[in-house]
């Protein structure tokens, strides 16, 4: 078996602009294995959001080879990364990204709708309690605008842990908290961490990367220091 | 969203009103048959004063001559002034043989026609038509009034069911009496107008021919009798409505892609502003093909709105016609299918670029769209 759960190999990321484009990362090489809780630091436009995108399979890089439990995802289809995102990772992002007209449930139930392997009557028993594990049992009804920042934010992470997935990419989870919903917020993922999840956090808060075993520092798209 | 209501509801109704309305002239005609044919003094409509006209022989003799012919009924008028509801009012009275009745269509829809015998004993009586008889003497259908006509009274013995105008009379507006006694009253025996009554199977033109033919003869060849038969009628009714329907249906089609554009604009603001959205669904696992449907549903239904209100919209409209006209037009279901069926084509057809481009749209960066 492939001891790497994920390896990035001289990962290059060229975003098109002006002549030349502008190179968001050059020459990412990077192992994580299954279960670790890792955070990527570094100051704005150094390029980690762009890398944990690529990690998340939302966006597919320039160059360079990234292998996702050995399957090569470079090769992969539109569809095939779709089915990646919504079975194995879930997202959880800095503005919280919920759909402002829907309830906690809707929200959390969109990623179930998407995979289409759920039987509609457990839905609404799992979508309940992916609620309930971050302790919002009680306002399944509410929508995002009757919610706190700390409350979103846990709706979002219901809503990234609905599918099971074993990879959680965290992109500056506590940006629009304060400290005390912050440390809140980054016990559910120490927690789900210590479940066996592998967790990637984006963060520039140095407390924050405090939670996790291991740090990527990173400066105009290449790392610095582990 | 409005063209499509004003689209969909301009389909539906004309498709409604023309296939009502033909449906209902149909019936018409084929209860007046359309194997009659008239023929009448050219100057009728004109009202000249002097008039070609025919003598009782010339009349009876085209039945001889004539081998299309099944029967034939010679016409005597007169115009006379009566009250009805109050005001005075010209008033049609055609004098004709009984068997004008069986030539033209015309059967009782209370009473009875006069008879033979009446004819021919100068019987003052009178059959009416079915609306001067309600202006008259009200829906109490009464029979055996009587009406005073150039100072002799009639008896009214029967009712004239509806008929379709045709020709110079209007028969649910006139007043028939025998022939003998209109021949009397007129002082004259000149026939200005012919009823003919085509044998079956006859080409109606060829009938139209024959009799024109013969007319113009008698006429030392001017044509001073127009002839016409009730298919004609129909014929150019046909027309006129079929240059309405393409009319309105032409409108119908503008205003529908007028409306089917506003609806496509209307999905692109909405895909813009829901950017994020897409966005959200895409890193949730939505595949294009789940955005995609997405935003054709909602354009479809967007479409399926406005054509449904032009559809209830059609339908009042239709009603209110119809019982303003006392008809009973109705709203096709073909009508519905085929407007509220055309709107969702429209909603398909122009939510397809909209959806596709949101579809397109790159997770990244439909994320970071603010």
């Amino acid at each position: 078996m492939n001891p790497d759960f994920i390896k990035l190999t001289e990962i290059t990321k060229v975003y098109p602009m002006g002549k030349t484009g502008f190179p968001a990362l050059k020459g990412i090489s990077l192992s994580i294995d299954r279960g670790e809780f890792i955070a990527i630091m570094g100051p704005s436009g150094s390029g980690k959001s762009t890398l944990m995108n690529i990690i998340g399979c939302l966006d597919s890089p320039t160059s360079g080879t990234y292998l996702l439990d050995g399957e090569d995802i470079g090769k992969n289809s539109d569809k095939e990364l779709t089915r990646i995102r919504n079975k194995r990772i879930g997202f959880i992002f800095q503005s919280f990204n919920l759909l402002g007209r829907q309830s906690a449930m809707d929200n959390v139930l969109l990623p179930l709708l998407y995979s289409c392997t759920t039987l509609r009557k457990n839905r609404k028993r799992i979508t309940t309690e992916a609620l309930e594990r971050v302790g919002l049992s009680t306002k399944l009804r509410n929508k995002p605008s009757e919610m706190s920042g700390g409350e979103q934010q846990r709706v979002a992470i219901a809503r990234a842990l609905v599918n099971n997935p074993e990879i959680i990419c965290a992109d500056e989870p506590t940006g629009n908290l304060d400290s005390q919903t912050s440390h809140e917020i980054m016990e559910i993922l120490r927690g789900l961490n210590k479940k066996g999840r592998t967790i990637i956090l984006v963060t520039y808060e140095a407390d924050i990367a405090g939670y996790t075993q291991r740090i990527i520092r990173m400066k105009d798209g290449g790392i610095i220091k582990e | 969203m409005l063209g499509m209501v004003i689209g969909v509801f301009a389909i539906t109704t004309v498709l409604s009103i023309s296939k009502g309305g033909k449906e209902l002239i149909l019936s018409e005609f084929l209860t007046a048959g359309t194997n009659i044919v008239m023929a009448f003094n050219a100057q009728m409509e004109t009202r000249t004063d002097k008039f070609a006209y025919l003598t009782e022989d010339q009349v009876m003799t085209m039945k001889e001559i004539i081998p299309q012919v099944d029967d034939l009924s010679p016409v005597h008028f007169m115009q006379i002034p009566l009250k009805v509801k109050g005001k005075m009012k010209q008033i049609t009275v055609f004098g004709v043989p009984e068997n004008f009745f069986r030539v033209r269509g015309i059967k009782a829809s209370s009473g009875r026609m006069f008879t033979k015998e009446e004819v021919n004993r100068y019987e003052k009586v009178c059959v009416v038509g079915k609306e001067l008889f309600y202006d008259l003497f009200g829906k109490t259908k009464k029979l055996g009034q009587e009406i005073k006509v150039e100072g002799t009274y009639f008896r009214v013995i029967g009712v004239m069911g509806h008929k379709m105008e045709f020709g110079p009379i209007n028969v649910n507006t006139a007043i028939g009496i025998p022939s003998s006694c209109a021949m009397r009253l007129l002082g004259s025996r000149d026939i200005y107008a012919v009823q003919f009554l085509a044998k079956e199977g006859v080409s109606i033109p060829l009938l139209k021919k024959r009799i024109k033919e013969h007319l113009r003869q008698i006429f030392g060849g001017r044509d001073d009798f127009d002839v016409h038969s009730v298919d004609e009628l129909l014929s150019m009714l046909d027309k006129v409505m079929g240059i309405i329907s393409m009319v309105l249906g032409s409108i119908a089609g503008i205003s529908i892609l007028v409306g089917g554009i506003g609806i496509m604009n209307i999905m692109l603001v909405s895909v813009r502003e829901r950017t994020r959205e897409i966005g959200i669904r895409k890193a949730c696992g939505a595949t294009k093909g789940n955005i995609l449907l997405q935003f054709l549903i909602e354009s479809l239904i967007l479409c399926s709105i406005g054509g449904g209100m032009g559809i209830l919209a059609s339908v009042g409209l239709v009603l209110i016609i119809s019982i303003m006209f006392k008809t009973a037009f109705f709203i096709s279901s073909l009508a519905i299918i085929l407007g509220f069926g055309f709107s969702c084509l429209v909603g398909i057809f122009f939510g397809v670029y909209p959806a596709y481009i949101a579809a397109k749209l790159n997770p990244v960066e439909a994320l970071r769209y603010e």
